[in-house]
């Protein structure tokens, strides 16, 4: 036998017999104690990471409760005086028209700027009308356009100024009930139930027998209205208007004799563009 | 069980059913096999189990728990027996002081007293090449699972185990001429 086997079979003799049973028995008493000792230390810790999920989860709802809800609460539903009074103060209001008289007819289509000091413009087919208040300054004909639906429209459009002739103001009540709906409830009332009533605040009006309605819509947060429509029970009238609001043009914009200058350096089509009416961001280039 | 697995287990059940049982029957003969005694093997379990416990989230995350539990186990087994060796050497050197000898010529080739030496021996390798010997050798562990527990190659393992045997011999020489 070699030196490395003996001291192989020294040591495998000497130290491979097994675990005494008593030494057994002492020695499993403290993984016993161990086992019990690592279960609660795991129910601790489970415990504790519990505790932490929970404090978490409170801290998450209550930077929800700050962060998400409590805007939403502090901007309750506008009430219609919010909204008129927002819309009258706005300095620049562009109302995109569209008039359909029947539901087969071509909408036709009007443009109506007004400033925050009661001058208006106002373009329908080949005119355009300037005013202040409740008073037509001038009439601009570019061409002849003597279609009977753009009289009805311009009609239309001149109806509110002469309604608020007494007052000399223009608003937004005013201008609604400048629309051909006859006898109006007294006022618009929120309605919550509309599918985006969530997003926008929904007014509607109507006519006691309930044959003409108009609604209008207006954001939450600025409680600027950005749609008026108004219908009458056969759907042969429509008239949508399409508000946005820009900061207050020069002066000029509603100088009648201004505007016949542009026209006479530019023509007709350049003169009546007016890149104000939609209020672009900086970062946007311009040819983008 | 592999680490994952292992984790899993924990996780899901029970820490100790996933870490310890598998291996209690290892654990305890780690201890034995190495202190010799009952007293020395529940000290060395107690020690082990107190690093298991302060390391406990560094032994889930290892990647052969199992075997770094073993190593922990015959790592305090190891000190437990320099302890008593050191306490066997002031106790020597004790008696001698004072005109006692502790063994007799009869028990020069006892088998405790060739326990006893073959318990210091091993005491006096490094930790790696005493772990490998007592696997290899008297537990008569695969180099696969010697590597695992030392937690490296198996040529690696291989050279601790023939270092630790020529220590040894060279350590044993005059036990092993008498026997």
């Amino acid at each position: 036998m070699t030196p490395s086997q003996d001291i192989d079979d020294m040591s495998r003799r000497t130290l491979g017999d097994g675990v005494p049973p008593e030494v057994a028995e002492r020695l499993r008493g403290h993984l016993a104690a161990f086992e019990v000792a690592l279960s609660a230390r795991r129910r601790a810790e489970r415990h504790s990471v519990r505790r932490l999920v929970l404090r978490t989860a409170a801290i998450a709802a209550a930077l929800l409760l700050v962060g998400v809800l409590a805007p939403m609460l502090s901007r309750p539903t506008p009430t219609w005086a919010n909204v008129v009074e927002q819309f009258d103060a706005a300095p620049f209001v562009n109302a995109a028209v569209y008039v359909k008289t029947s539901p087969l007819a071509d909408p036709v289509q009007l443009e109506a700027w007004l400033g925050r000091e009661g001058q208006w413009r106002i373009h329908a087919g080949g005119s355009v009308l300037f005013g202040a208040g409740a008073k037509i300054i001038d009439e601009v004909r570019l061409r002849d356009d003597d279609r009977p639906e753009v009289e009805n429209a311009l009609a239309m459009v001149r109806a509110p100024f002469e309604q608020v002739r007494d007052s000399g103001e223009i608003s937004l009540d005013t201008i609604i009930r400048s629309l051909p709906i006859g006898v109006l409830a007294p006022t618009p009332v929120a309605n919550q139930q509309a599918s985006v009533s969530n997003d926008l605040a929904v007014f509607d009006m109507q006519t006691p027998s309930g044959a003409e309605r108009v609604r209008v819509w207006a954001l939450r947060e600025s409680r600027l209205p950005v749609r008026i429509r108004y219908t009458d029970d056969g759907g042969s009238d429509v008239v949508d208007v399409l508000l946005s609001y820009a900061p207050e043009p020069a002066a000029s914009f509603y100088d009648p004799d201004a505007f016949r200058q542009r026209v006479e350096e530019l023509g007709p089509e350049a003169a009546l563009a007016h890149p104000g009416a939609l209020e672009m961001p900086a970062e946007i280039p311009p040819d983008a | 069980m592999s680490r994952s697995e292992v984790q899993r287990e924990s996780r899901q059940h029970d820490a100790y059913a996933a870490l310890i049982r598998p291996i209690e029957d290892e654990m305890l003969r780690a201890v034995w096999s190495v202190t010799r005694d009952a007293d020395d093997a529940e000290e060395a379990l107690q020690d082990a189990l107190v690093t298991i416990w302060r390391r406990f989230d560094r032994v889930q995350r290892h990647p052969n728990p199992h075997a770094l539990i073993l190593r922990i186990c015959m790592n305090a087994a190891y000190d437990a027996v320099r302890v008593k060796i050191r306490r066997r050497r002031r106790e020597a050197a004790a008696d001698s002081l004072f005109g006692r000898s502790a063994a007799t010529p009869a028990d020069t080739l006892s088998l405790r007293e060739w326990e006893s030496a073959l318990l210091d021996a091993l005491a006096r390798l490094s930790r790696n090449q005493a772990t490998a010997f007592v696997l290899r050798v008297v537990h008569g562990e695969s180099y696969e699972e010697v590597a695992r527990v030392l937690g490296c190659r198996e040529s690696t393992a291989r050279k601790h185990v023939n270092r630790g045997r020529e220590r040894l011999k060279a350590l044993l020489a005059a036990h092993l001429e008498e026997a």
